[in-house]
């Protein structure tokens, strides 16, 4: 019996991996790493199918086991677990049921550049310069400029996805003034945040209004950074 | 004990009841959130899959985002409340699932509603609300210790493990991924590229090293975040090693956190409330 169950949860890893591998990154069925596999799935099937009779009786044991669970919800938990599987298997999310596959595109990190900047919003208030690092706005060291609706799931939208959008830059002007961190009158401006990795500094350089280069806002994964139209 | 086994086991309401309230406190923090208003200023949908008709989609963009919302705040309120719960539950769960498939349409990011949704389903057809609720005020019922406050726990447990153990399976599979994992190189991207974003910039303001360059932490790092994935699936065989394993997830996510990943912490904690040990939650002794 625990030999079926092993198996079978061997063989969902398997045909994972030969599925995404061969469709997913276009490989070639006979590629060196995934026709191993591919054997080994096979043999597990034959397997499995072998030992039809104690698969039955592991279902039997199943159905037992489960007999504590409402009817109805032990229908339902089949069904997720099926598509569930089946998204596990094509490596794609179907909403609500998920591949769970978080970061699991493994990323080689493109450079070694010692020097690393990000375009950020800024304005100034009593001749200081606030940086609108939204990132920070949800944890507790940020620089309180919006209210606690503004929480993670929104910045990270703001500063990711929609970073290059108007939309979002108007939007977050509309907060900040509701929250009354702007007026009407005051600019928000552009400028660039840089660490320098090697020596460890970090510095945020600002820019009046046409002078902020555009080649300083290459966004390595995300769009760039809105300009409003009264920088450009 | 095995999870099987497990499930037939008696045990105290309450767990499962701080489990309800703290549920409907989380779905009311992620519903109330302005990326809602700012996807609807946006509006231009990823190209992701949702399990629904295109008709439904638009429509719930277009017209129904602001009653959804309103909606699954106050059914999540009373679930909290744990007021009218076998009706609450199952509502509950349609609006929340609705609502969410517009954000995970406009965000492709698997925050709230995975963790979310199956056990809200399960709860509509569980039990949560006999203790610490207003329906066990009005109800007046005695309470004892029964399986029915258990599965529940185990089946969202089941949900919890399927997450972060093929979590850990999609980093290592296909081998090819395994290897640029495990060198670090992920690690290290995440950290760098997310630096200025980051608490640990924010707290310290400078870098600890230099993350433009390999580091044996990174790949440190790396291993151990995908051996505690797959350990998870430990817990359907043993309770032995659930604190650990749970506390160490949280952990990792507030370390994930501090390098500028935020969003998984609250659900990782708020789902080990599930399988913390029953007896932690006996402060209601049973009749």
């Amino acid at each position: 019996m625990k030999n079926v169950l092993f198996q079978f949860f061997l063989l969902i890893l398997v045909l994972s991996n030969v599925y995404q591998s061969v469709f997913k990154y276009h490989k070639n069925i006979f590629d060196k790493i995934n026709t191993p596999l591919l054997i080994f799935s096979i043999i597990l099937i034959i397997s499995i199918f072998k030992e039809r009779v104690a698969l039955k009786k592991y279902g039997k044991f199943f159905k037992e086991k489960f007999s504590i669970v409402p009817q109805k919800l032990r229908y339902i938990v089949y069904t997720i677990a099926i598509v569930q599987f089946f998204c596990l298997m094509i490596g794609e999310t179907y909403y609500p049921f998920a591949d769970v596959g978080m970061f699991k595109w493994a990323t080689r990190a493109h450079t070694n550049d010692k020097i690393y900047s990000k375009a950020f919003y800024y304005f100034k208030k009593d001749d200081e310069v606030k940086i609108i690092n939204l990132r920070s706005e949800h944890t507790p060291f940020g620089n309180n400029l919006l209210g606690w609706r503004y929480n993670q799931d929104y910045t990270f939208s703001a500063s990711y996805h929609n970073r290059g959008k108007k939309e979002n830059f108007y939007f977050l002007k509309e907060a900040l003034l509701d929250n009354h961190k702007i007026n009407e009158t005051d600019t928000i401006k552009i400028g660039v945040l840089t660490v320098d990795f090697f020596t460890k500094n970090v510095f945020f350089e600002t820019f009046n209004d046409r002078t902020f280069k555009t080649e300083r806002n290459i966004a390595k994964y995300y769009d760039e950074l809105y300009i409003p139209e009264y920088l450009k | 004990m095995n999870f099987f086994n497990r499930m037939n086991l008696p045990s105290n309401p309450c767990q499962l009841a701080v489990f309800r309230i703290l549920l409907g406190f989380y779905i009311i923090y992620a519903v109330t959130g302005s990326v809602f208003d700012l996807l609807l200023v946006i509006d231009r949908p990823l190209g992701v899959h949702v399990l629904m008709p295109k008709a439904v989609q638009n429509f719930i963009a277009d017209y129904c985002i602001l009653g959804l919302r309103i909606s699954t705040v106050l059914f999540a309120f009373l679930l909290s409340l744990g007021l009218f719960t076998k009706y609450v539950t199952k509502i509950l769960t349609v609006s929340f699932l609705l609502l969410f498939s517009f954000f995970y349409k406009h965000t492709d990011v698997p925050i709230h509603w995975l963790y979310c949704w199956f056990p809200l389903v399960v709860l509509s057809f569980s039990k949560p609300s006999d203790v610490l609720s207003l329906d066990s005020l009005i109800h007046k019922r005695s309470v004892e210790n029964s399986t029915k406050y258990t599965w529940p726990r185990e089946l969202i447990l089941a949900w919890f493990v399927y997450i972060y153990f093929f979590a850990g399976i999609s980093k290592i599979l296909p081998l090819r991924k395994f290897l640029i994992w495990v060198n670090g190189e992920t690690s290290r991207a995440i950290i760098y590229n997310r630096y200025l974003e980051s608490p640990f910039h924010f707290i310290f303001g400078k870098p600890f090293f230099d993350y433009s360059e390999p580091s044996i932490i990174f790949l440190a790092l790396s291993v151990f975040a995908v051996l505690l994935e797959l350990s998870t699936v430990v817990m359907l065989f043993t309770r032995k090693y659930t604190v650990i394993v749970v506390t160490s997830l949280v952990l990792m996510h507030l370390f994930l956190y501090m390098c500028g990943v935020a969003g998984f912490m609250q659900t990782a904690f708020l789902l080990g409330i599930c399988f913390l040990p029953n007896k932690w939650f006996d402060f209601k002794k049973s009749k």
